[in-house]
């Protein structure tokens, strides 16, 4: 079959211009969409991977979300465990103090401000919830507001609670750390003792032996609750730092899923360009001989 | 000689160039006719003895190449074949949604765990778990989606089966008629090489030719399903699983038909009825066992997992169960969905009341998420989108043969508008040539009508 006109050649010539047709769409469509393949099946082996990747880079992002909101409530925490430091801190200078000038009236007023702020510190709020409330965050885990709630017995004005767990990747946890109760219900059965004492010795002017006395054994009880404060605060110190080093892996993780996913799916523009010119020039090639093809017929002799 | 045989002799010029003109004509007719076999015309010169005796025209059917038609029934076949698997894997392929849109059910179940991540870090928000359990009903909706393509590509090709058999039978009754005249006409041969072309599509078969033009068709196994004497007509029952094809032989004298035993869909061959029998048979169940398999897996997990879970302030766990089933597809349990708050994301010690901010429940759902079972469904989706590929491919090169062998065909039988062309220019100008010789001839008696 060697007549140029001949259905033959047409058919070679249309066929060819159809292939470059349709690479130059093919790659027209890489170009728009950004990405190398529509379906599943042009991925070939690597649809699993790209599958995988993704799916890698959707848990991180979750796990990521998460954690951070939980390092954030224990960046919370221990803010409020440095308030309770500083109010038991703030408490002992008083008392020293009241022990050195040996006059009662003032320690009263530290007393008051000092629970105020024990209070309002096991009743922070984080991004979770309570940040002392365990497992039940989504109520103030102490019913009391002020000093004159409080007796030398306090256990009702908890509420139940116990500790929880907060999941910061997969099979991994960090403790939300003590409840109000363990670390507050000594503390503020102190603060009601101290006021007590205080309210019992109204007007006493100097202080007595007894109340000297009286006065030393709170002064060490609160330096035992600070140190128990800053032992608790330290725990969940190591706690923040699992949460602070989970967060970093579920970025990492994510960036490093979302770069594989990146490399399978997205196009190299560069090389689709270069790709289209190519397309370009053999659709020309195509059209022009089939032009020439078409025209040379004996059709037009006769 | 008389002025007569001058005559004679340009009348059979006249009438061999009207021949081969009509062949030609025919030949430009059938220009585009499937499996027609161009015409040639061979000029005789009549012998008679001590005379002019002039010219005569034999038309003849220019022969196939049987090898390259046997070729191009067998790609066609397979093409066919190629073709109805492309399209069926290609159309439970689309059911996973294109890459970007993330619609899969692999990328739905990401989206469901990821969920379930942030219910683990916010077990209070009733929104949080309806988001959650929303996204656990489009996972399994996204199974269902795909599921119910297989389904539909399998109630599909079965009445494509259907269909094709009864096409099947058509032609192959078509050929028991052509071969009763095939022996008498050229247009009956073309329409038996028509025939089994359009045959080729459906079914393989060998190809038996006698002298007289008749054909017999036989199936792989042996099986003659047309010739001189009669033809088999197939029956498909689409009620039964799997399915079975069943022959019975017509007698073309008798009108008898008696059934031949066993099922024939293995001796098929490559076609489309051989496709769609293996589509009906092995590729969709396969296809629906390894998505229904996975599935079922997943399931089968989060339901474990859940029954260990408690709702927030109690201490006993759940007894819900948190995916059912429901004619073979899933869902959330419709009571947890419609009350969020019930969904069960605590896990608190055996016996302890659960709190409000346990999510280690929901920590534990989505620690599914990295489970051998939901690399096996992803694998599941790369499976699908590999065999549809595969099966794209296979048409497409088939498709190329098919069109190869085609070309070749026409250049051996087919027809050349060039060559036709030409041959039309010189047997017009014969014919034009002979009738100036009659007028010659013509004047010539008028010449000696007038010296009488």
């Amino acid at each position: 079959m060697t007549q140029i006109s001949s259905l033959g050649l047409s058919q070679i010539l249309l066929g060819g211009l159809d292939r470059a047709n349709q690479s130059s769409f093919e790659n027209q469509r890489k170009l728009s969409s950004g990405t190398v393949a529509e379906r599943y099946g042009d991925l070939d082996g690597k649809a699993v991977q790209l599958l995988s990747a993704e799916s890698l880079s959707t848990r991180s992002g979750a796990y990521l979300g998460a954690t951070e909101q939980v390092l954030n409530t224990l960046e919370v925490q221990a803010g409020a465990y440095e308030t309770i430091d500083q109010a038991l801190g703030n408490l002992s200078a008083a008392v020293s103090r009241t022990l050195t000038d040996g006059t009662l009236d003032l320690l009263a007023i530290d007393l008051q401000s000092a629970a105020r702020q024990v209070l309002s510190a096991l009743n922070t709020e984080g991004p979770l919830g309570f940040v002392f409330g365990g497992d039940r965050a989504d109520r103030a885990p102490v019913v009391a507001t002020d000093l004159a709630n409080l007796t030398s017995d306090n256990a009702a004005l908890f509420q139940s609670g116990s500790t929880a767990e907060w999941a910061v990747g997969e099979g991994q946890t960090v403790s939300a750390g003590p409840t109000a109760r363990d670390i507050g219900q000594t503390i503020l059965d102190t603060f009601g003792e101290l006021s007590a004492f205080l309210g019992a010795n109204a007007g006493l002017g100097n202080l007595t032996n007894a109340a000297s006395d009286a006065l030393q054994g709170f002064l060490s009880r609160l330096e035992a609750l600070r140190e128990d404060t800053l032992s608790s605060a330290a725990r969940q110190s190591v706690e923040t730092g699992i949460a602070s080093r989970a967060v970093e892996t579920a970025s990492l993780t994510r960036d490093r899923a979302d770069l594989i996913v990146g490399d399978i799916e997205s196009v190299d523009v560069e090389a689709v360009i270069t790709a289209l010119n190519e397309d370009q020039l053999a659709i020309q090639a195509s059209a022009r001989a089939l032009g020439i093809a078409t025209s040379l017929s004996l059709l037009e002799f006769i | 000689m008389s002025l007569n045989v001058a005559l004679n002799v340009a009348l059979s010029g006249l009438f061999a160039n009207q021949t081969a003109i009509a062949a030609t004509s025919e030949n430009i007719a059938n220009v585009n006719t499937e499996n027609f076999s161009a015409r040639d015309v061979r000029f005789t010169a009549d012998a008679l003895p001590d005379q002019f005796a002039g010219v005569s025209a034999d038309v003849s059917r220019r022969a196939a190449d049987r090898f390259l038609q046997e070729t191009n029934f067998t790609a066609r076949g397979r093409l066919s074949e190629a073709t109805i698997r492309s399209d069926a894997l290609g159309n439970v392929e689309a059911s996973l949604g294109r890459l970007d849109q993330d619609i899969s059910y692999a990328s739905r179940l990401d989206q469901a765990f990821s969920a379930l991540v942030a219910v683990s870090a916010n077990p209070q928000s009733v929104a949080t778990k309806a988001d959650a359990l929303a996204r656990l009903d489009d996972t399994f909706a996204a199974f269902g989606r795909t599921l119910d393509a297989i389904d539909t590509e399998l109630s599909s090709a079965s009445s494509s089966l259907e269909i094709g058999i009864e096409r099947v039978n058509g032609t192959l009754e078509t050929i028991f008629r052509l071969n009763q005249i095939a022996s008498s006409s050229d247009g009956a041969k073309d329409q038996i090489d028509a025939a089994l072309a359009s045959l080729s599509d459906d079914l393989a078969f060998s190809v038996a030719r006698a002298e007289d033009g008749t054909v017999s068709v036989a199936l792989s196994d042996g099986t003659v399903i047309a010739d001189n004497t009669g033809f088999v007509t197939f029956g498909f029952d689409p009620n039964i699983s799997p399915a079975v094809i069943s022959a019975a032989r017509t007698d073309g004298v008798t009108g008898n038909a008696s059934a031949l035993t066993g099922d024939i869909s293995a001796s098929l061959g490559d076609g489309a009825l051989g496709g769609l029998v293996g589509l009906i048979n092995t590729d969709l169940p396969d296809l629906f066992s390894l998505v229904d398999g996975v599935m079922r897996e997943v399931v089968g997990e989060l339901n474990a997992a859940y029954i260990l879970n408690t709702i927030s302030g109690q201490a006993t766990p759940t007894t819900d169960v948190l995916i059912v089933e429901s004619n073979g597809r899933f869902a959330v349990n419709a009571d947890i969905r419609a009350n969020p708050d019930q969904f069960a994301v605590a896990r608190p010690t055996t016996g302890a009341t659960a709190g409000t901010t346990d999510g280690s429940g929901a920590a534990a759902l989505a620690a599914i998420g990295s489970n051998p079972s939901v690399l096996a469904v992803q694998e599941s989706i790369a499976q699908i989108g590999v065999q549809a590929r595969n099966a794209s491919i296979d048409a497409a090169t088939n498709e190329a043969i098919v069109s190869d062998v085609n070309l070749r065909l026409a250049n051996g039988s087919g027809i050349n508008l060039d060559e036709e062309l030409s041959n039309l220019i010189i047997f017009q100008q014969s014919y034009s040539a002979n009738a100036r010789v009659i007028a010659t001839v013509d004047e010539l008696w008028e010449t000696l009508l007038s010296v009488l």
